[in-house]
């Protein structure tokens, strides 16, 4: 049970997929003007991520690894240079059946969301989750675990950067620098504090 | 061919995709380490772009509404499967080095961004050029930014000892803050000043 | 026909599909194909130049050729600490032999210091014809897995160099591990000490005393890369320990009298 608390604390704070890894940095910098909306593209990214990454774990457990299909007869296939293909496709085909989903049954979160929820897909965090999964060579309670913490750092990452913009607004900054200039600088600023947890070891 | 001049020119700087357009940013902060990297990143994307950009483009009168992005994806995603090997069969110690970050072309906005915004409704060619310029935009920021991270982080120029660092008995302390991506995001936050100071029309 | 009939949708998707399977399969081909040599190289010169033969690497000497006049591979089955016989060295493959669960063995939590949740039963190991050893250790470093090769001296003590040929780790920083001058710390050093207990160990950048009793046991860690540091002494401290090679280097001591 620590060794999952342990992961999900590593996920969010330690390795925070935005702060740490850099992924993501798109919609993290073009959504974070307002904090409102950071929170929600949080929401929806970790409900993507909690779905996606243990569902493309089950498919390179029972499909792709070398010696998956070994149920089926074929131990020797290694089929993990198809991973990118699959996992962009799992990606996809979630994040349309969430809108569909969330259309049908929660209609107030699906017209708050709006654009963002298709955006998703080119999430590079959400892909990146997938990739780190594999090559960490998770089970699936530990996919699980670790696709909630990639949601939940990088919703915490973007709802801290809209946080500061939004107080940003009274100050006075250069007219080159406004907007996305400043906002690069404060982004490698809030890095570098995060990279305080990087020391921290349990 | 003033308009294919135009297609290839204006992303270098007029339509900046890192610095403008807020594309392709988790690539420029991983990769930019090393100017050996940079180069061969910005090559891979450079290419992705402009064939998939053009693939697009000649099959886009017959892409069903409700298949659109999954194609434009498994286009995207086969190019980027095909470098991805080559590099694996043929650089394998650039392979080592960008890892996580060729497939994550396939998550590069500026790839699928590009497809739907031009490709879509542009004839091949010039949606070739299109993609070969917004690949060249993006490796002109990674270029700038990888030359001044190696210089300062490391002191070397692709690879190529200009400043002798310490640990290798010399004298130039290296900032290891210039090795660390958030250095990447104070480069292009400088960029950006730069760019926008030059071309005010471009300020928000 | 219109291009939203549903038809058309099933043609589209299904030429989509044949076509890009077609491409991506010819490339994974090509690959599959370089990839095993380019391995193997890779590997070989790290074991060489753990062995410290970097001199004839670096003068471009062949190094398939070095590696088969000075190298013999050997199978050890880590639980008995014996030469194995019912392994083909030709054919085993100690990475691959991790996702074999016949062929794996699950390192208990409280030894499992160097992250790696379980290891192979059986090694790959090198003996040279001075009676080095050349061991494959690996373990959980900071960004990625660590992979590399230490080779120790007949004692079974003493190193003669070590080697990573794989990590992931921050270049400038961890990556530093692949720094000559770092390297050059570990010849000589002593993993065990006089009473024959695990006495390796790397301290933080700085810290190393030379006039410490236990220095021929110490490494200076990396500069401005503690984490790192911290991940190749639990590295090298597993695979010295009990579930290590311990086993299999007491009984080589024990043969050789």
């Amino acid at each position: 049970m620590s060794h999952y608390f342990t992961l999900f604390f590593d996920s969010v704070f330690i390795d925070n997929i935005a702060l740490t890894f850099f992924l993501g940095m798109c919609t993290f910098i073009a959504v974070s003007k307002k904090v409102q909306t950071a929170i929600m593209l949080g929401i929806a990214v970790t409900a993507v991520s909690f779905i996606t990454v243990p569902v493309n774990n089950l498919l390179y457990f029972f499909l792709l690894k070398k010696g998956a299909l070994s149920w089926a007869g074929y131990p020797d296939l290694d089929l993990s240079f198809l991973g990118l293909i699959c996992y962009i496709a799992v990606i996809a085909a979630i994040v349309q059946i969430l809108e569909m989903a969330l259309d049908k049954y929660v209609p107030a979160l699906y017209n708050a969301l709006g654009i963002f929820l298709p955006l998703i897909t080119v999430n590079c965090a959400i892909l990146g989750g997938s990739l780190f999964m594999v090559e960490r060579d998770y089970n699936f309670g530990e996919s699980t675990v670790y696709g909630i913490g990639v949601g939940v750092g990088f919703a915490l990452a973007i709802a801290l950067l809209a946080g500061i913009r939004e107080k940003l607004g009274y100050s006075d900054v250069p007219k080159g620098l406004r907007g996305v200039g400043v906002t690069f600088l404060i982004v490698g600023l809030v890095a570098m504090s995060f990279k305080a947890f990087s020391g921290l070891q349990f | 061919m003033a308009k294919a001049k135009d297609a290839l020119l204006d992303p270098l700087f007029n339509n900046n995709p890192i610095a403008l357009q807020i594309l392709g940013i988790c690539s420029a902060l991983a990769v930019t380490n090393k100017l050996s990297t940079a180069l061969t990143m910005g090559i891979a994307v450079t290419l992705v772009t402009g064939f998939s950009s053009g693939a697009i483009s000649a099959i886009r009168k017959h892409i069903p509404t409700s298949i659109r992005i999954i194609v434009q994806m498994t286009i995207i995603a086969t190019l980027v499967i095909i470098i991805d090997q080559m590099l694996k069969a043929y650089a394998y110690e650039m392979s080592k080095a960008l890892s996580v970050y060729v497939g994550l072309i396939i998550t590069n906005c500026i790839v699928m961004g590009r497809a739907e915004a031009f490709a879509m409704k542009n004839p091949v060619g010039i949606s070739f050029m299109d993609g070969i310029g917004n690949g060249l935009g993006y490796t002109l920021v990674l270029l700038t930014v990888g030359f001044v991270r190696e210089l300062f982080g490391s002191g070397k120029i692709f690879g190529l000892t200009v400043l002798n660092p310490v640990n290798d008995g010399g004298w130039y302390v290296t900032n290891g803050l210039m090795l660390l991506a958030p250095s990447a995001f104070f480069l292009i936050g400088f960029i950006i000043w730069g760019l926008r100071t030059w071309k005010p029309e471009l300020q928000e | 026909m219109s291009n939203d009939s549903t038809l058309k949708t099933f043609l589209v998707a299904f030429l989509l599909c044949v076509v890009c399977s077609v491409l991506v399969c010819l490339a994974a081909l090509v690959r599959i194909d370089r990839e095993a040599y380019n391995k193997q190289l890779e590997i070989r010169k790290t074991v060489l130049a753990a062995d410290g033969y970097q001199k004839q690497i670096d003068e471009g000497g062949d190094i398939d050729q070095l590696f088969l006049d000075n190298m013999e591979l050997k199978i050890v089955n880590l639980d008995t600490g014996e030469f194995a016989t019912d392994v083909d060295p030709a054919t085993y493959d100690q990475r691959a032999a991790l996702e074999n669960p016949e062929l794996t063995v699950k390192i208990p939590a409280e030894a499992n210091i160097a992250g790696m949740g379980s290891r192979a039963k059986y090694a790959a190991i090198y003996l040279t014809k001075d009676g080095d050893v050349v061991l494959p250790i690996w373990g959980a470093g900071m960004w990625g897995q660590m992979h590399g090769y230490i080779a120790l001296k007949e004692d079974g003590t003493t190193v003669k160099g070590f080697t990573f040929y794989e990590h992931a780790e921050t270049p400038g920083l961890g990556a530093e591990v692949d720094n000559p001058r770092w390297k050059a710390q570990w010849p000589g050093k002593q993993i065990y000490n006089s009473s024959g207990k695990l006495a390796i160990k790397v301290v933080k950048n700085g810290k190393y005393n030379s006039s410490a009793a236990d220095a021929n046991s110490t490494i200076d860690g990396l500069a401005g890369a503690t984490v790192t540091s911290m991940h190749v002494k639990d590295i090298v401290r597993y695979w010295f320990g009990e579930h290590g090679y311990a086993k299999f280097l007491a009984k080589l001591k024990a043969k050789r009298g």
